[in-house]
């Protein structure tokens, strides 16, 4: 090939590469954001259900093995709060034990909370700032809440009670922060009903979320008879296996760059191939075997193939390193346009110009996530890709017979 | 490698080579008996389509042949796989076609040098022997040229001096001097003919020449299919 067929095949590759790592370190970011908030949030790294509750003493010894970093018991109930404004939300609502940011602190630091601030507060409902906003309040402001009790003798009982909220949190993550809710877990609470008849759970997180087999054994053996232990890849399956899907698919489809790039390189080489049918036929009188003569177009597809995936990987790399200055250089490109199209009359020059508005994606700024990974599998496809092509279009060399060339010549 | 070591570089004994096509089959060499010894040249006649080229690629293991034995530098090409066949056309052979074949992007040095490097010489040694063949076909002065810098006669030099690089034992000659004028035709004429006692390699050489033709040792007319003393 050309010196400057190899420069454009690399840059084809180049651009794959870059392509690549960044849609998937900004997926991998976002994905990273939403499986964080939900392991410190949500469903905690192990989730132990019990028929009564746990003991404290089970519950130190469980926070004494090696491995765990927390280990919380609270309980859940779903309740149907009204703001002043009669709009309704239903909520889930957590009834922990007061002072439980000392026991959990990453849930409070995940929940944009203050770890000076107890977690919950006494007799105050701690929402998160989409579900205040849907209902109308501010801090201390009282919301109804409904529940339900269900005992044998009973049958089911609404609960009923009035509780000033707290401060929002906020998690960064829609669905928590319009609907979970934090309280008290207090004997004489009038929301102590609407809990009563929920099981008792042990949020559990570990030092290594992957040690979650070994741990699980460890605290099976403290635990009485009827608890069950989930770990947080089966609370999550379905959620983190659509998100796996969602990265490979987007993987396939960008890889087709690299297809692309390949089926091209394979189709110029073959031309080169074959103007260059009477050197390879040079070369074989002198004594080159086949293999010799492949190796030197299989030599130049692999520097096709580095030199784009060294270039593509070190482009990406920076603009995932800088993608949200971009983006702002963006927005203000964007907001300078508008401003001038605003000066000849044309639009009013307001607006939000970024690219990734937080009013539209729940996001602050764009974040980035790509193991060393999944940059090595990038960067060896599209190595892989050039190499298979250049091999493929190397078979040709078997078609040039020395003596055929020379008559024809 | 077999006795014929110690004696002829080249025999071939009813050699046969048909071309098949859909229409008809084309007998090209019916029964060829040729023996030639080290250090001796040896010239073949013909007209176009005669099979000079046809005899030439066979002797250098660039075409398979349909009956006979053919033995080159005590290589028995008949029994030869084709496995084997490079490091025969790398050692025992060295071609000079009637067009140069010199690649483009490589100096004179490098494309002498290559078959020696690719026969697996260190590449020191590759280079310091295609030097001095350059030197011994007088080219020493255009060695680092590449061959859009050379004449057709510097061409046809270097592309001797790359037959010679691995010390073949035969030198097969194919019209070499068919694109020269007659100045640079006799001067290489001069350098083929003195290959053998500078080599010690055998040289056939075909062409339409006759005043070449005459300056070999031994010299054939291949017509019809056979090859008879000139």
């Amino acid at each position: 090939m050309s010196l400057s067929a190899m420069i454009l095949a690399s840059a084809g590759i180049a651009a794959g590469v870059t392509a690549l790592i960044v849609v998937l370190g900004v997926m991998g970011g976002l994905q990273q954001g939403y499986i964080d908030s939900i392991l410190e949030i949500s469903s905690f790294h192990l989730r132990v259900t019990l028929e009564r509750d746990c003991p404290p003493e089970t519950l130190q010894a469980i926070r004494s093995l090696p491995g765990i970093s927390s280990a919380l018991q609270f309980r859940e109930a779903h309740l149907l709060a009204t703001g002043p404004s009669g709009s309704t939300l239903t909520l889930n609502v957590r009834a922990m034990p007061m002072n439980s940011e000392r026991d959990d602190p990453s849930l409070v630091k995940a929940l944009g909370l203050s770890l000076e601030a107890p977690l919950p507060r006494h007799d105050a409902l701690i929402l998160g700032k989409e579900a205040t906003a849907y209902l109308g309040v501010d801090p201390g402001a009282e919301v109804e809440l409904l529940g339900m009790s269900q005992s044998a003798e009973e049958g089911v009982v609404p609960i009923k009670a009035r509780m000033r909220t707290g401060a929002s949190f906020s998690s960064g993550y829609y669905e928590f922060d319009s609907g979970l809710g934090f309280v008290p877990l207090e004997d004489g609470s009038p929301l102590a009903g609407a809990f009563s008849s929920a099981s008792p759970t042990i949020g559990i997180k570990l030092k290594n979320r992957f040690d979650d087999y070994h741990a699980t054994a460890a605290i099976a053996k403290l635990l009485p008879e009827g608890a069950v232990i989930l770990s947080w890849r089966d609370y999550n399956r379905s959620f983190f296996g659509a998100l796996r899907t969602e990265k490979a698919m987007m993987m396939l489809l960008i890889s087709l760059i690299f297809i692309v790039v390949g089926i091209n390189i394979f189709h110029a080489m073959r031309r080169v191939i074959a103007s260059k049918m009477a050197d390879i036929a040079v070369l074989k009188a002198c004594g080159a075997t086949d293999r010799d003569i492949r190796l030197i177009f299989i030599a130049e597809g692999l520097a096709v193939g580095l030199a784009g995936a060294a270039a593509g990987s070190a482009l990406g790399l920076i603009l995932c390193a800088n993608i949200n200055a971009i983006l702002e250089i963006l927005a203000g490109g964007l907001r300078a346009a508008a401003g001038a199209l605003a000066a000849l009359g044309i639009g009013s020059g307001s607006g939000d110009y970024r690219l990734f508005s937080p009013s539209y994606f729940y996001i602050d700024k764009i974040p980035v996530s790509i193991s060393m990974s999944e940059r090595l599998f990038i960067a060896a496809t599209a190595i892989a890709s050039t190499v298979l092509a250049a091999f493929s279009a190397a078979s040709k060399v078997s078609e040039a017979k020395p003596s055929e060339v020379f008559r024809n010549e | 490698m077999s006795d014929d070591m110690q004696g002829a570089a080249i025999r071939c004994a009813g050699l046969v080579k048909n071309f098949e096509s859909q229409a008809e089959t084309l007998r090209v060499l019916q029964g060829i008996d040729l023996e030639l010894p080290p250090a001796s040249s040896c010239s073949i006649m013909g007209a176009s389509g005669s099979g000079k080229s046809t005899l030439l690629s066979i002797i250098g293991a660039l075409e398979r042949f349909d009956a006979g034995e053919v033995t080159v530098g005590g290589y028995k090409l008949h029994e030869l796989p084709e496995k084997g066949l490079p490091a025969f056309r790398s050692g025992v052979v060295g071609f000079v076609f009637q067009f140069h074949y010199l690649l483009k992007d490589f100096t004179a040095l490098e494309n002498v040098a290559l078959p020696a490097y690719m026969a697996g010489a260190p590449r020191a040694e590759a280079w310091a022997r295609a030097e001095t063949l350059l030197a011994k076909v007088g080219m020493a002065g255009r060695k680092d040229h590449y061959p859009s810098e050379l004449s057709g006669g510097e061409r046809q030099r270097a592309a001797i001096a790359r037959a010679l690089v691995n010390n073949p034992r035969v030198i097969l000659a194919d019209e070499p001097t068919g694109n020269l004028d007659a100045a640079n035709a006799a001067a290489i004429r001069e350098l083929i003919f003195g290959l053998p006692s500078l080599t010690g390699a055998a040289v056939i050489l075909a062409t339409h020449d006759r005043g070449m033709a005459e300056s070999a040792g031994y010299q054939f007319q291949l017509a019809e299919g056979r090859l008879c003393p000139l």
